[in-house]
């Protein structure tokens, strides 16, 4: 009587077979277990990552530190800065990235999700890979978006800049980065597995 | 890093994905919203229509119910399933069938009677197929369900009718919009005071808005995903449909406490397409106690969690799109993630102002660096998700209300949003429990000091059947309704002494008086046994029980007042939610 949309996947395709799926599932599951225990270290590269960029793209004198995910700034000497504020002209400062401001607890829930998704037929395990890493890449991108924009904000406005930041931009850009995270993430499931019509039973 | 840093994290991650979700599904189901457009009207008489109205115990409502459907839907069949009844329903329908041959009554009897509403459904079902002719084309064949106070729009049957619609052979389900009718009455409560009435009104307005906005928007957005959900009443199914789910048991409907909802998944997974009708819609009353109200809706978030089970199902069935098994997917775990939100929203808030205070930073200080900016942000992004809707509700559905009244019917909807995480955590306490079982949500008219229905518009039965009934002759000299006839019968009848016994029938259909002979009836009752037995309730009590079967039939569905006092006392009844399973009975 109606005609439906077929299952995504292709039990003929190598990569969608079950014992695939089973050990895809496993992996992405695992990943997202290490992702969470080890968030530490997600945080020291994270925190050098935004080293780099904040030196690299705007010129920020930074530095790290070797035990702690902290990247330190020189604030500049002439600007901005309140003079009140801790945030001395010409001294350097401290970004901590804490476990509330990483990537990692986000990231973990994807891998999580993506893991179930794997193991039914519905999706092709092209678009569950895809769709994973294409989200992923972009809460890390906002993620770090957001702790570029603290650094630089922290760089010019002393911690005016960082409470502004950090407490409120921040957090639009988070909320809305990770609306369209999620969005472009069943977006793609949906597209990635989408197959021709088949015709539907009587 | 701290187990208790560590933890936080996660719950504010978790919080904020939740939040994303919920706020990227608000966008699209709002933008569904704003973008729907008016349906194209059908011709109704390419169908045959059958109305089946589940009772028990609707005395108050039922021969009203029973004149509009009939006066406004003149080609229409009703089937009323009493569902052993304590009050006078059966009888006045029996009452309205004699001079109706379109008016249907089925009587169910214990032990299957009481057993759920789809079971009700089921015994509709089963009666339609043995009443219609063989080699009936099922595909014209369509069933509206109705609650007993329930008033379809007058071009509900049109609108199905359309070409999106039923119009489609693909369509096995089409669910009309449900508007409150009870949403302008100024004192729901009349014994109550003003701050009483006030709270009871802005409760009936909620459950308005909710279901032409809100619910509106889901259904609309669900079109798109082509998971459009049913529910109990303004429900219709194409006949063929529903005997697709018939898996040989005579059961079109299921055993979940949201059978109407479970219904529409089984026509999903079938392979049929559902569809939702804003153009049309049914009025139905508003609960304006909060107690029965919580009690409605933890039984709606106990029968979707219930309906879990068809989670895998969904996600792997052909017959669903990719998005459509999201869609389902997430609106089945949506209690489940109430729950998990009950925890997971609060703790941000609990570590912000833990934070606040190890950092030594006072309010002040806090707000005047930017914290005003994120309370006000955060109070923007968590609010406007729910307020927003009285301004749109009154946009679309109410555009004479004042623009005021419709904020503060907004924000009256933020506070009323907040049951559902009550109502999720009941529903998960009573299945823990193992406490399946419900009673029927109760009639306003039953908490009323006189439940008797005045307004009339058409003439119901002929008042000749049964002249022991002073009030008949009022209604022939016109100083009475014949409603209000109906119900001087009704409270006749109770006097007539209980007599029960064991039917042999499962399913008792009685339709007094179709002189069509063309269709096969199997189970009509003797026009002329039926008359003589309304003669005899009609009479005063006799001194010794009559056994007549005929008569018992319809005795039964008009006890004394002892044995309704009775059976209201007795555990089974007085505590229908004791899981047993038993006594359930619901409407929407």
């Amino acid at each position: 009587m109606s005609a439906y949309l077929a299952l995504g996947s292709d039990p003929t395709q190598p990569h969608d077979r079950p014992i695939v799926r089973v050990v895809l599932a496993a992996g992405l599951i695992a990943f997202g277990i290490a992702v969470i225990v080890g968030e530490r270290s997600v945080r020291h590269v994270e925190s050098q990552v935004l080293g780099m960029l904040a030196s690299g793209i705007f010129g920020v004198a930074t530095s790290h530190a070797s035990v702690h995910p902290v990247v330190f700034f020189h604030t500049p000497a002439t600007g901005s800065v309140v003079a009140t504020s801790h945030a001395t002209p010409g001294r350097w400062m401290g970004l901590e990235i804490t476990p509330e401001c990483t990537s990692a607890w986000l990231v973990a829930p994807l891998l999580f999700l993506a893991g179930l998704l794997v193991l039914g037929r519905r999706l092709t395990v092209h678009a569950v890979v895809v769709a994973t890493a294409v989200t992923g890449g972009v809460l890390l991108a906002v993620n770090m978006v957001r702790l570029l924009m603290i650094l630089l904000a922290s760089h010019w406005w002393g911690l005016d800049g960082y409470h502004w930041t950090h407490e409120v931009y921040g957090s639009l850009v988070t909320v809305f980065g990770v609306c369209a995270g999620l969005a472009l993430f069943v977006t793609l499931v949906i597209r990635l597995s989408r197959r021709q019509l088949a015709p539907g039973p009587g | 890093m701290g187990q208790a840093g560590g933890a936080i994290a996660g719950a504010q991650a978790l919080s904020l994905l939740f939040s994303a979700a919920f706020l990227t599904y608000w966008v699209g189901i709002l933008w569904s919203y704003l973008r729907r457009k008016p349906h194209e009207e059908g011709d109704p008489a390419a169908f045959e229509w059958h109305l089946f109205v589940p009772c028990l115990d609707e005395e108050a409502v039922v021969g009203e119910t029973l004149t509009y459907l009939r006066s406004t839907f003149p080609a229409a069949h009703v089937w009323v399933i009493d569902d052993d009844s304590a009050d006078a329903t059966a009888s006045i329908v029996a009452l309205a069938g004699e001079s109706d041959r379109l008016v249907h009554l089925i009587r169910r009897r214990p032990p299957d009677a009481r057993t759920g509403k789809g079971a009700a459904l089921n015994a509709a079902y089963q009666a339609l197929r043995e009443w219609l002719p063989a080699g009936s084309d099922l595909g014209r064949v369509l069933v509206g369900v109705v609650d007993a106070d329930g008033r379809p729009s007058q071009n509900c049957l049109a609108a199905c009718a359309g070409p999106e619609m039923f119009g489609d052979p693909r369509v096995g389900g089409v669910q009309v919009e449900v508007r409150i009718v009870n949403r302008v009455d100024r004192r729901p409560l009349a014994d109550r005071g003003r701050v009483a009435n006030l709270a009871a009104r802005t409760l009936v307005r909620m459950q308005d808005l909710e279901f032409r906005s809100v619910i509106g928007a889901i259904q609309t957005s669900r079109g798109r995903t082509r998971t459009v959900g049913m529910g109990g009443n303004g429900q219709f199914t194409r006949l063929a449909a529903l005997a697709s789910l018939d898996e040989g048991d005579g059961r079109a409907w299921r055993g979940s406490l949201l059978e109407d909802f479970e219904l529409g998944l089984h026509l999903l997974l079938a392979g049929h397409l559902t569809a939702f009708l804003p153009d049309a819609w049914v009025d139905q009353e508003g609960l304006p106690s909060l107690r029965r109200y919580l009690t409605q809706r933890t039984r709606w978030g106990q029968g979707v969690m219930q309906c879990m089970r068809y989670l895998p199902k969904a996600w792997n069935s052909p017959n669903l799109t990719t998005a459509g098994a999201i869609e389902t997917s997430y609106y089945l775990l949506q209690p489940w993630l109430s729950l998990l939100g009950t925890i997971v929203f609060p703790l941000p808030v609990i570590a912000m102002v833990i934070n606040q205070r190890q950092s030594g930073t006072d309010l002040y200080t806090f707000l005047r660096n930017g914290g005003w900016v994120m309370a006000l942000m955060y109070l923007v992004l968590g609010t406007t998700p729910f307020w927003l809707w009285g301004p749109l509700y009154r946009h679309r559905c109410e555009p004479t209300a004042r623009r005021l009244t419709a904020l503060g019917w907004g924000f009256a909807y933020l506070i009323y949003v907040y049951g559902f995480y009550v109502t999720s955590w009941r529903a998960v306490t009573r299945i823990v429990r193992g406490q399946h079982g419900w009673a029927k949500t109760r009639r306003n008219a039953e908490f009323e000091p006189t439940a008797v229905p005045t307004h009339v518009t058409l003439p119901l039965p002929r008042p000749v059947l049964v002249p022991p009934v002073p009030a008949l002759a009022m209604v022939a000299t016109g100083t009475a309704t014949p409603h209000q006839v109906t119900a001087a019968a009704a409270r006749r009848l109770r006097a007539v002494p209980a007599v029960r016994s064991t039917p042999r029938r499962r399913i008792h259909i009685q339709q007094l008086s179709d002189p069509t002979a063309s269709r096969s009836r199997p189970r009509k009752a003797p026009r002329s046994r039926v008359r003589r037995t309304l003669h005899d309730l009609a009479r005063p009590p006799p001194a010794q029980i009559s056994c007549d079967p005929e008569r018992v039939a319809l005795a039964s569905g008009a006890p004394s007042p002892d044995r309704r006092d009775a059976q209201r006392s007795s555990p089974a009844l007085s505590d229908r939610s004791d899981g047993s399973g038993g006594r359930d009975w619901w409407r929407r």
